[in-house]
């Protein structure tokens, strides 16, 4: 079935339709959660909250084209909240290991870099680049001009560029 | 413009690509979200039909199997008929209903309806002329994870009207294995009595609808005792006017003084005593009552219909209360201040959390009701609230109260709630003879 009628069934209360959506984008939810806070069991909580939001939530969803980038804009506001609640809780190398990523130095800065921008900056690099989607969509979905997008994309561009200079910086002294 | 942070975000979202996840783990975290959404909505759909309903869905805890052994007879006859063992799980909590049951009243129907696929079948019921449980189950040939109704109507097959009270529909039963089978129960009682015909229930499942006739045999009469006598709590009186047992319940109508002080609002341990001290309590899983605060209520207590005590006795000891001139909680949901509030300022903390507007609850001992009933704006318009919810903490001895509200704009408020459970009781002893 098409994902626009599946929505449009999810919206009038189907239960199964709705299922079968998180289902469809379930991968991309947990991997946003997962670059966010870092941490399996913490991202398994936040499916849990995400799929509990989304289905008291899915009657106020507007327009069907847009579920996915709704559904993740879910995601990362709970996950903002999230690191919000923690401060700024320094990972260390035990947890990034359990990951079972290694990483190396500039994808650490990255993520470090990342966690220290603004809740919009950080909702717009992980839209644009880790889910993929369109600016047109972004707008959509934010209720504002293309343009404004654009230009939001840029200066936290811009910010993550000082973050990382920072950072850097900070290094090689 | 870039292209080095570009680049890296990049290499960030590549490096997820090759994460191991495991799906197992994340479908159960999606079962446990959907699952709260679910129990919730239930909750509310209860809710709706009733102006002050009180609702209490305890969990059933105690076995199967103690309340089996403890009757023969009733064992025999569970080992006779097919399906009657998960029937039994279903009312075991309910002495009526087991004595129903055990007293050969349950009614076996038998009439399935197929689609797609899909089979429904209403196994059997129990009825009286005020309402009737529909025991059910339904069968799948491919494993479902989550099954709930859409709708589950009834109508008479002759077209008479039929003046439905409330309806619930049992569990949204979620498994995350899967299943073909599920089963359960769908209640209805009525304003105004039935008679024993045919009827047709409309079921919607799945986005298809099943419709299964039922013919109900004669009801078993019911027994009335008119009472007019006054309990009295702390010198708050309540008339006790008629109790009325029907094989599925026992129906207390009753009046509040208009004289009293204090509003009372749940009958905490209202119940039926007989010569023996056997004791009939409340409804642990259903409708537990229905009225008005200050005006008739009906409480639902279990129903002894088939047993014939030579005495009967409506006991009360305890019941919550509080002050008519503090009755109510007002809030301003602008500035996220409690205006107004019952004495002992039992709530705090007002918040925002999720879209929700949420209270912590005060109390020695955690207490474990969604206190709150009709919200209406400034203008005293009603507000229909999506649902509520509860939770407790036990260490910190307090309740979460949250309330699901639609957007509030400034003129609406500040916004008055009434209350359907408070932790405030008034204490006593009282004990009328009925038979």
């Amino acid at each position: 079935m098409e994902t626009e009628q599946l929505v449009k069934k999810a919206i009038k209360g189907n239960d199964e339709a709705f299922l079968q959506l998180i289902q469809t984008y379930k991968v991309d939810l947990y991997k946003t959660a997962l670059s966010f806070l870092r941490n399996e069991e913490e991202a398994l909580e936040a499916m849990q909250e995400v799929t509990y939001r989304a289905y008291k939530n899915i009657k106020k969803l507007k327009n069907e084209f847009y579920f996915k980038t709704w559904l993740i804009r879910i995601m990362i506001n709970y996950c903002n909240d999230q690191l919000k609640l923690k401060k700024r809780f320094v990972m260390n190398d035990e947890i990034l290991n359990s990951l079972g990523v290694s990483e190396n130095h500039t994808q650490l800065e990255l993520k470090d870099a990342m966690l220290d921008l603004d809740d919009r900056s950080r909702e717009i690099l992980t839209l644009k680049y880790f889910n993929d989607v369109k600016i047109k969509d972004i707008a959509t979905i934010m209720q504002c001009p293309e343009g404004t997008v654009k230009t939001w994309l840029n200066k936290a561009l811009r910010a993550l560029r000082e973050k990382l200079d920072e950072k850097g910086g900070n290094l090689h002294v | 413009m870039f292209e080095r942070e570009k680049e890296q975000l990049n290499g960030l979202k590549k490096e997820y690509e090759n994460i191991p996840i495991s799906i197992d783990s994340i479908d159960q975290a999606i079962l446990s979200g959907f699952q709260k959404a679910k129990t919730e909505e239930r909750k509310s759909r209860m809710k709706k039909r009733s102006a002050f309903g009180f609702i209490a869905a305890a969990l059933l805890l105690i076995g199967l199997f103690s309340s089996i052994k403890n009757s023969p007879a009733l064992a025999n006859y569970i080992s006779e008929i097919p399906g009657m063992e998960k029937i039994v799980s279903m009312i075991r909590d309910d002495k009526g209903r087991m004595a129903a049951v055990e007293k050969k009243y349950y009614q076996k129907q038998g009439i399935s309806d197929e689609k797609d696929g899909l089979k429904v079948t209403i196994d059997g019921t129990i009825a009286d002329e005020m309402g009737m449980v529909l025991f059910y189950s339904i069968e799948s040939k491919e494993k479902l994870k989550e099954v709930m109704f859409d709708d589950v109507k009834i109508r008479a097959k002759d077209g008479t009207v039929l003046d439905e009270a409330y309806n619930s529909f049992g569990d949204s039963h979620t498994s995350g294995k899967g299943e073909n089978k599920f089963s359960g129960e769908i209640e209805y009682f009525f304003e105004a009595p039935i008679e024993a015909k045919e009827y047709i229930v409309e079921l919607q499942l799945k986005d298809k609808e099943f419709s299964i006739p039922l013919t109900l045999k004669e009801f078993k009469k019911k027994k009335e005792y008119a009472v007019q006598q006054t309990m009295d709590l702390e010198g708050q009186k309540i008339n006790i006017e008629k109790v009325t047992i029907y094989p599925l319940r026992a129906v207390v109508k009753l009046k509040m003084n208009d004289e009293n002080e204090k509003y009372i609002l749940q009958l905490d341990d209202l119940r039926l005593v007989d010569e023996n001290n056997e004791v009939w309590g409340n409804i642990a899983n259903g409708i537990t009552g229905s009225g008005d605060k200050d005006t008739e209520r009906e409480v639902y207590l279990q129903s002894n219909y088939f047993k014939e005590p030579k005495e009967l006795y409506l006991v009360l000891n305890s019941a919550q209360a509080i002050d008519k001139a503090n009755a109510v909680i007002v809030v301003d949901t602008e500035k996220m201040k409690i205006l107004k509030q019952p004495y002992g300022n039992k709530l705090r903390n007002l918040r925002k959390e999720d879209g929700q507007l949420v209270f912590d609850l005060h109390t020695k001992k955690p207490f474990r009701s969604a206190i709150f009933s009709t919200i209406t704006d400034a203008k005293g318009k009603e507000i229909e609230v999506n649902s509520q919810s509860m939770g407790t903490e036990e260490e910190k001895g307090t309740s979460r109260l949250g309330i699901d509200l639609p957007p509030i704009d400034r003129s609406q408020n500040p916004i008055t709630i009434d209350l359907s459970f408070y932790p405030e009781w008034i204490k006593g002893n009282e004990k009328i003879r009925i038979k």
